[in-house]
């Protein structure tokens, strides 16, 4: 569906997108990972058409998107960074015109605008003024001018920033309900987003690929060498550490804050080591509150774009 | 054809509907009915002073060659500093609030964005200049004089005020800011009066049919005497043209340009 190959983005001297290469296949959903300044949003441009790549071919269903830019781009709907909403417009009116400048069929317009309007619920502010509804609604508006035109792709730049934990889940919900009817880049740096919705990853860093994989096999990966669980306590005590420890297939404790402590598990322990890690808790009197076992896409992020990540 | 009316149809409702152009077309409005009236009363005067200069085509006093140019000289002046205001936020503020990545990835073609726009914005100019090609009718019920006359001069300044578009249109695609984009495009509307400047100095002749042809006031003079010259209708299409042209291509640079 998605071509990428050996694409190539230079401004001036600097490559923001550097001999970058992936296809997406019809259906998937993946997740386009990296820290700020890696060259996310420069590559969905590419890929919806805004810019051209100094070298190499960005195809769409076989068919260059500069070779044939107004075929291809019916195609698309993309969500940028910033939805692309005029405050000065009403909601519905607004669908119209971007109805109107993707060239959706004149007959088609009013059950496309309805659909889409239902589809991403923004039934109770269609009447209103863009530059009075809540920025939850101005996503969803930014949303479902991506949708209109029923594209078979979907590229979403960075859909839920700056939302309240309340809208990122509508929105994520959202998403998920557009799985298998399109084709959809999702790009994040928030990393539960992607667990959430995605079926692969492709994380990038300075405008290279430094990995591409299916998120199963990715947490396959990361469980075959170590798991992590991690307890919270009432107290926790230098006895109550060095029992753990004892225990067989405990690698590494860490205790934090909050009286958190982090154990590493060789992986060829068998899963009772939970079992085990509760007793010797609350046979030494310390108050078992909290027991997980996390996969953490976190660490895999950190491991393969580096340190800098957190300053960003 | 749709893609481009629709672009149209929003861009005309997004210049006519704002409170700026209301603000514009009762200012235009109000210093015309100031004026008008008054250069009518003094035209009035006159002709009631020295009954003989009445009337007439040619020689003394006729309501064109007075009330009527200064109406447009007026008009005129006023809209080469309100057309940049019209046209300010057309390209300037897609740039800005991100707009423009909509555009830019709609299967439209940046020709149609820039037509759609530069029409809406002439199409709001054009309904101020027929507001002032009112007034000068408006007295046709108490006076003779020449229609075809009024007309030809108002069809030039119609033809001037599409290059001003263009050229607004043009500033505005520059920057992001809309102030620089009034400013700009008032110099160089400004600035094309003074393009032949110095050409009737040169004793090249190739350079001074140049620089008068590329005079806007030459041709200015033909239509106000009534003269409608097809080279200079195609003069206004040309430049306009142009500047059309250039804002197509700096809609497109931002396709490989670093932003």
């Amino acid at each position: 569906m998605i071509e990428l190959h050996k694409v190539t983005k230079k401004y001036g001297s600097r490559s923001a997108v550097e001999d970058l290469s992936f296809s997406v296949q019809k259906g998937e959903v993946v997740g386009f990972l990296g820290p700020n300044g890696a060259g996310k949003t420069t590559t969905m441009k590419m890929i919806t058409g805004y810019m051209v790549p100094t070298a190499g071919e960005v195809k769409i269903d076989g068919k260059d998107i500069f070779e044939e830019p107004l075929k291809t781009k019916k195609k698309i709907g993309y969500l940028p960074e910033v939805p692309p909403i005029y405050s000065d417009m009403y909601v519905e009116k607004y669908l119209y015109y971007v109805a109107g400048l993707k060239d959706c069929p004149k007959e088609k317009m009013n059950s496309l605008v309805n659909s889409v309007i239902e589809k991403v619920g923004l039934q109770e502010v269609r009447h209103r003024l863009i530059q009075n509804i809540s920025k939850g609604f101005k996503q969803r508006t930014g949303l479902a001018q991506a949708l209109i035109s029923e594209p078979e792709i979907l590229i979403l730049d960075e859909p839920t920033v700056g939302l309240d934990p309340n809208q990122i889940l509508e929105i994520r919900n959202l998403i998920s309900q557009l799985r298998g009817q399109h084709t959809i880049i999702l790009s994040t740096h928030i990393l539960s987003e992607v667990q959430a919705t995605c079926d692969r990853i492709i994380i990038i860093k300075e405008g290279k690929m430094v990995a591409q994989e299916s998120l199963a096999s990715l947490r396959e990966k990361q469980s075959q060498s170590r798991r992590c669980i991690s307890v919270r306590v009432k107290q926790t005590s230098e006895v109550l550490e060095q029992t753990l420890k004892q225990l067989n297939g405990i690698e590494d404790i860490k205790s934090s804050q909050n009286n958190i402590l982090s154990l590493l598990v060789n992986a060829d322990t068998d899963t009772n080591i939970n079992e085990q890690v509760a007793k010797v808790i609350i046979e030494k009197g310390a108050g078992l509150l909290e027991l997980s076992e996390s996969f953490s896409l976190e660490d895999v992020f950190l491991k393969l774009t580096g340190d800098n990540t957190k300053d960003n | 054809m749709r893609q481009f009316f629709n672009q149209f149809k929003k861009d005309f409702k997004q210049i006519f509907f704002s409170p700026v152009f209301f603000l514009m077309a009762g200012l235009c409005s109000s210093i015309w009915s100031f004026v008008f009236p008054r250069q009518i009363f003094e035209f009035a005067r006159k002709v009631g002073v020295s009954p003989l200069a009445q009337g007439g085509m040619d020689g003394g006093a006729n309501i064109y060659g007075t009330v009527f140019i200064s109406q447009l000289s007026l008009t005129h002046l006023l809209l080469l500093f309100i057309v940049p205001i019209f046209t300010m936020r057309l390209i300037a503020e897609e740039k800005k609030l991100r707009t423009f990545d909509l555009l830019l990835t709609a299967p439209i073609t940046s020709t149609k964005i820039v037509l759609g726009k530069f029409l809406a914005a002439y199409a709001v100019v054009l309904i101020l200049v027929t507001v002032s090609f009112l007034y000068p009718v408006s007295t046709m019920w108490f006076t003779e004089f020449n229609m075809g006359l009024l007309v030809s001069a108002y069809v030039s300044i119609a033809l001037l005020m599409g290059i001003y578009t263009a050229i607004g249109l043009f500033s505005s695609s520059l920057s992001t800011s809309i102030m620089l984009s009034v400013f700009l495009g008032i110099m160089f509307s400004v600035s094309l009066h003074f393009i032949s400047l110095g050409g009737q100095f040169s004793n090249n002749s190739i350079y001074s049919s140049i620089a008068e042809y590329l005079s806007i006031s030459t041709h200015l003079d033909g239509f106000f005497r009534g003269n409608i010259a097809s080279s200079s209708v195609l003069f206004f299409f040309i430049i306009a043209g142009f500047f059309l042209f250039m804002t197509q291509r700096i809609i497109e640079s931002s396709r490989w340009r670093a932003k």
